[in-house]
């Protein structure tokens, strides 16, 4: 009898382990759906093509950055938390030198996995990997790391002009044309900010932001570029 | 053969034709450029966010944060004390190679030397100014006594 009884429960239990195992599964996002969902709904402000260096005109009325190079710029996990409740990233108004946020439409959390596997496969294949440091494990090598990178931020490129970021004193401060460097370590990958110091034109030709390179009184290593990129995206770290 | 049908004038005609057109449909087809952007338009993307929109230095950028605030360039005392040449090499190259703050950046891989040129000439449209030694020496001896 107890042996009828046992053997019984084990196959409920095999069943229902099963059941739940189909049930439970990861939902698999589907790139198609989310280059479908990109086409239909952000490719008329985010454009997906290289371009090269326009009009000034023609460079202000683009409605939003391209992003044929988003899945080599954005951390995953920020995108996946971004798009569903969208936070100014800018301290203008898109376009103009008025202080304001921009309003960038939340996408619904259904399509966000499809979406944000579609963007992740947007990549810039010329991206040197590991091109930056990663950050040293002991505290104090950590912090002496970087004091040296936040000097080059500071005073010897005077990124915080244009971007917020937050000082030694923890204090948010610096100027509001370009994007907030203020939660970067979580947004950009380390690999891209070093191809962007690298490159800055490619990403964006018109430029906005004054990377010194050869024409520059202050010449910028490749060193201080990985440097930087270390510092930029470990804001804020410890 | 075609050729042997032509006169000489004609086939100079025919090649002067065909030179104006093909010249016409590239100036017609050839897209917009950046060195077709007058000064105020170049000021506006690229100045004023710490210069100021109207040039008095006080852009959006131009923070209590900043070190040193941006020029007022509508004041008649900033810029009479600089050269032409050293107003070029402070936009071309950042304000260290004049002796002026880090926070002004190197444009010249942004900017063309004609770019920066035409901005030299709209500053100085701003501050309805030239260069004056005179200022030039009286503020480099106003520096050196601050030093002291």
């Amino acid at each position: 009898m107890w042996l009828i009884i046992h053997k019984n429960l084990i196959s409920l239990l095999l069943a229902l382990t099963f059941s739940l195992l189909f049930f439970i599964q990861p939902v698999r996002a589907d790139i198609k759906k989310g280059e479908a969902f990109y086409k239909q709904n952000c490719l008329s402000c985010h454009s997906l093509s290289r371009t090269t260096k326009v009009s000034l005109e023609e460079a202000k009325a683009l409605k939003g950055m391209p992003l044929w190079f988003a899945g080599s710029k954005f951390k995953k996990g920020w995108l996946e938390k971004w798009l569903a409740a969208p936070k100014p990233i800018l301290g203008v108004k898109w376009g103009t030198l008025t202080k304001g946020a921009n309003d960038h439409p939340a996408v619904d959390a259904s399509k966000i996995p499809d979406l944000v596997s579609y963007l992740m496969t947007l990549v810039d294949a010329e991206i040197k990997k590991g091109a930056t440091e990663p950050l040293p494990e002991s505290r104090g090598k950590r912090k002496s790391m970087l004091g040296k990178t936040r000097q080059l931020f500071e005073k010897h490129q005077g990124c915080y002009a244009c971007h917020q970021y937050i000082n030694r004193l923890d204090k948010t401060i610096g100027g509001f044309s370009g994007p907030s460097l203020v939660g970067a370590d979580k947004r950009l990958n380390p690999d891209w900010v070093y191809a962007f110091l690298k490159s800055p034109r490619r990403y964006y030709p018109n430029g906005g932001c004054p990377i010194p390179g050869e024409s520059a009184f202050n010449k910028f290593t490749d060193e201080n570029r990985a440097a930087l990129a270390t510092y930029i995206t470990n804001m804020g770290v410890k | 053969m075609m050729t042997k049908h032509l006169t000489l004038s004609n086939y100079i005609k025919l090649q002067l034709i065909l030179s104006v057109a093909c010249f016409c449909l590239v100036i017609t087809f050839l897209p917009a450029s950046a060195a077709q952007d007058n000064g105020d338009a170049l000021y506006q993307y690229y100045c004023a966010q710490c210069h100021g929109e109207k040039g008095d230095g006080k852009g959006i950028n131009a923070t209590e944060d900043l070190p040193t605030q941006p020029k007022d360039f509508t004041s008649p005392k900033n810029l009479p004390v600089f050269t032409d040449e050293q107003i070029v090499n402070t936009i071309k190259q950042g304000g260290p190679k004049e002796q002026l703050s880090f926070i002004m950046p190197p444009w010249g891989d942004i900017l063309s030397d004609e770019q920066i040129d035409v901005l030299k000439k709209l500053l100085r449209k701003i501050c309805k100014c030239q260069y004056d030694p005179a200022a030039a020496a009286a503020a480099a001896a106003e520096a050196a006594k601050q030093k002291q």
